[in-house]
């Protein structure tokens, strides 16, 4: 367990009935190191090394440790391990399939197997089989793309490289161009990760760009409203654009048309990536360069990882944390419209801070 | 601590045992109205309870606790998700029916996801299994002297005891009372209390020979275990730390199963496995409100597949002989899976 520093503003001792007692801000800081499993001898030494006399320090630990208040704060916290325990169980347990661990490659899959299997359980799979399902998504290219649509206008986020939140700024840092012109450029632009159309641009609610969607026309086994712009949506951009580590709060399927993405994706059981949000659903972590000193609990876990191809779509279960990397000039679509509820959005772990 | 409300001399304060489940319910986020509605339910003045709440959220301890607090609910969320995301099948409650199911489905499929699944053709590779009855054992193996529990009606928590009272009779005897008996919880053979690989009763082993797609081919050292006994045996909510393989042999059994996400039962777990929790009472644990109960009939023929952390209810409904295994052909050593001895 990390010990937090203590405050430092407030006077870490004060006169309270004649004796000496600690300042509220560090009985709080006791109380709250108290149930990082911080031991007795090491709070008291902190509080020493802050001038606090033994004496004090003691009689104020025994205070915190004994107070009814802090036996129902201990009930409470003991809940965060007892789901832990089950995230140690479920990673664990997810090893010793064939599989072990990694992602399963599956056609023809029927939409009650996918639903028992995959939706409910909160597993992702790789589907092989979209192009058969909607040939004409094959046929997609940023020339082919360009030639039908060129001229809408889309919004794209620029400027991403100067912007490490660039994502979360999105509103703020899109820009209008032309759809012609920004297929042109995301096979000139070579690797770079500082222009990306992204689904929150919403192109497919722009009349010029949904109209491509006639070539997913044909019904889907999985899902049943899906050419509406509000849960199909377009991600366009050259090799290199990054979406960082981050959870969404509904069930996607990804549909890779032209290039190839990588994913790096956790399963959802690994409660401890929802340390890091911040009142958002990105993570500061860097999936590819995890800094397992300053994320220790990220080193036990099992990342998926999978390379997606042209004709394949990755299903990417609700709460599954996940980091894409474009490996080529990319264009894909997102689906949410799958024939079984998918709105969660109370599930947003990033808000209990 | 001084006093952090000013009171009246004769005025009414919380316990400290309620104090503590304030503290607990006000970090868990309980919303307000219910939790005073709960205080006063319990004697406490609207007054008082309102004014308990204001110090409870100023106190610097319940402060220092928010971080730990938001913590645990934030973790409680992926739990939820996986409750939320279990009832979008057809059949929540139920358990699937499969048979034909291939070694790497099942491995795959249950065992890894920790899914529960009745497999309807186990017997099939186990044919002499299904010629396992009362008489059949009381004719093969009626002088062999076994250790049975009993009292069990006196002690509904002679589960959780380490050594439990017991009576050490032919197994002719206890089929003869298992049939006289009628329904009751009062006896019952379960193998905790003996190795079934050992001794006499080992020759019953024949019958379930090697070559099992999921079940390895040892029969020793408590991998397999065998409960034998009279329709009204019990065996109360419980979760175990291996994946078990429970066969019904004779006679049908009643599982209550929660999905193992469904951890709100540890928290009412008093250092053990066992949770002081009867299903079948009219009284659901408030916090299952929500929750997958699966409740399914296991008949002669059929196995369940119970994962590891899964909690279960066992109840027979007739004259009962099931035998578990645990020695599957993949890891199966979860010891350390005991979230109700954090405390």
């Amino acid at each position: 367990m990390r010990k937090r520093v203590g405050p430092r503003r407030k006077s870490r001792i004060e006169r309270e009935g004649g004796g000496l007692a600690l300042s509220e801000t560090w009985r709080a800081w006791v109380a709250e190191n108290a149930l990082r499993d911080v031991s007795r001898d090491d709070l008291r030494a902190t509080l020493e090394a802050h001038g606090v006399p033994r004496v004090v320090a003691d009689r104020e630990i025994d205070f915190v440790l004994g107070s009814p208040l802090f036996v129902g704060a201990r009930r409470v916290a003991n809940r965060a391990k007892r789901y832990e325990l089950l995230t140690r169980l479920c990673r664990e347990t997810a090893r010793l399939g064939p599989a072990g661990g990694t992602i399963t490659r599956r056609s023809s899959l029927s939409w009650e197997e996918f639903l028992d299997r995959y939706y409910a359980t909160g597993i992702p799979v790789v589907l092989t089989d979209t192009f058969d399902t909607w040939p004409l998504l094959a046929h997609w290219s940023p020339a082919s793309l360009k030639a039908r649509a060129g001229d809408a206008d889309v919004e794209v986020v620029t400027g991403r490289d100067g912007d490490p939140a660039c994502d979360a700024h999105h509103a703020k840092l899109s820009r209008t161009m032309r759809f012609g012109d920004l297929c042109d450029r995301i096979t000139v632009a070579g690797s770079t990760n500082d222009f990306y159309m992204i689904a929150n641009n919403l192109a497919t609610q722009r009349p010029a760009i949904s109209a491509l969607l006639e070539d997913v026309r044909a019904p889907h086994p999985l899902l049943d409203e899906w050419r509406d712009g509000e849960c199909a949506f377009l991600w366009v951009g050259p090799a290199g654009t990054v979406t960082p580590l981050h959870h969404d709060t509904s069930n996607v399927l990804i549909c890779q048309v032209f290039g190839r993405k990588r994913i790096r994706l956790y399963r959802r059981f690994e409660v401890a990536l929802t340390d890091e949000l911040h009142d958002a659903v990105y993570s500061p972590i860097d999936a590819e360069h995890p800094d397992f000193e300053a994320f220790p609990a990220y080193a036990a876990m099992d990342p998926i990882e999978v390379d997606l191809s042209p004709g394949e779509a990755l299903f990417v279960p609700i709460g599954c944390f996940h980091h894409v990397r474009a490996l080529e000039p990319s264009i894909n679509l997102t689906f949410t419209g799958f024939r079984a509820p998918n709105r969660f959005i109370w599930y947003f772990p990033g808000g209990l801070r | 601590m001084r006093d952090r409300v000013a009171r009246g001399a004769n005025e009414q304060r919380l316990s400290a045992a309620w104090q503590a489940w304030l503290a607990e319910n006000l970090l868990l986020a309980v919303p307000r109205p219910r939790i005073v509605a709960t205080l006063v339910a319990n004697g406490i003045s609207r007054r008082v309870a309102e004014l308990e709440i204001e110090a409870t959220l100023r106190s610097p301890i319940v402060v220092g606790a928010q971080h730990a607090a938001n913590r645990a609910r934030r973790y409680a969320l992926p739990a939820r998700l996986e409750r939320e995301t279990a009832k979008l099948v057809p059949s929540p409650r139920e358990i699937a029916r499969r048979s034909g199911l291939s070694r790497d489905e099942f491995f795959e499929r249950y065992y890894a996801a920790g899914v529960p699944v009745i497999l309807a053709d186990t017997f099939e590779r186990w044919p002499a299994l299904s010629g396992w009855s009362p008489d059949s054992l009381k004719e093969r193996l009626g002088s062999v002297e076994l250790e049975v529990t009993t009292g069990r009606d006196e002690d509904p928590a002679t589960h959780t005891h380490f050594k439990r009272p017991s009576t050490v009779m032919p197994l002719g005897e206890l089929c003869d009372r298992i049939v006289a008996a009628g329904t009751t919880n009062a006896f019952y053979l379960i193998s905790n209390d003996f190795d079934p690989s050992r001794g006499a009763l080992a020759r019953l082993l024949d019958d379930v020979g090697p070559g099992h797609p999921y079940i390895g081919d040892e029969r020793d050292d408590h991998c397999v275990l065998l409960w034998f006994g009279p329709k009204g045996t019990v065996t109360p909510l419980h979760h175990d730390t291996k994946n078990v393989l429970l066969c019904q042999v004779f006679g049908r059994k009643r599982v209550i199963l929660f999905p193992r996400f469904e951890l709100p039962l540890t928290g009412a777990l008093p250092n053990s496995l066992y949770a002081p929790i009867d299903m079948h009472s009219a009284e659901p644990f408030p916090e299952l409100a929500e929750s997958i109960r699966k409740d399914v009939t296991l008949s002669p023929g059929e196995a369940l597949f119970i994962p590891v952390g899964c909690f279960h209810q066992l109840h027979a409904l007739d004259t009962s002989i099931s035998l578990g295994f645990s020695n599957f052909r993949a890891p199966n050593r979860f010891d350390g899976y005991q979230p109700g001895m954090v405390r």
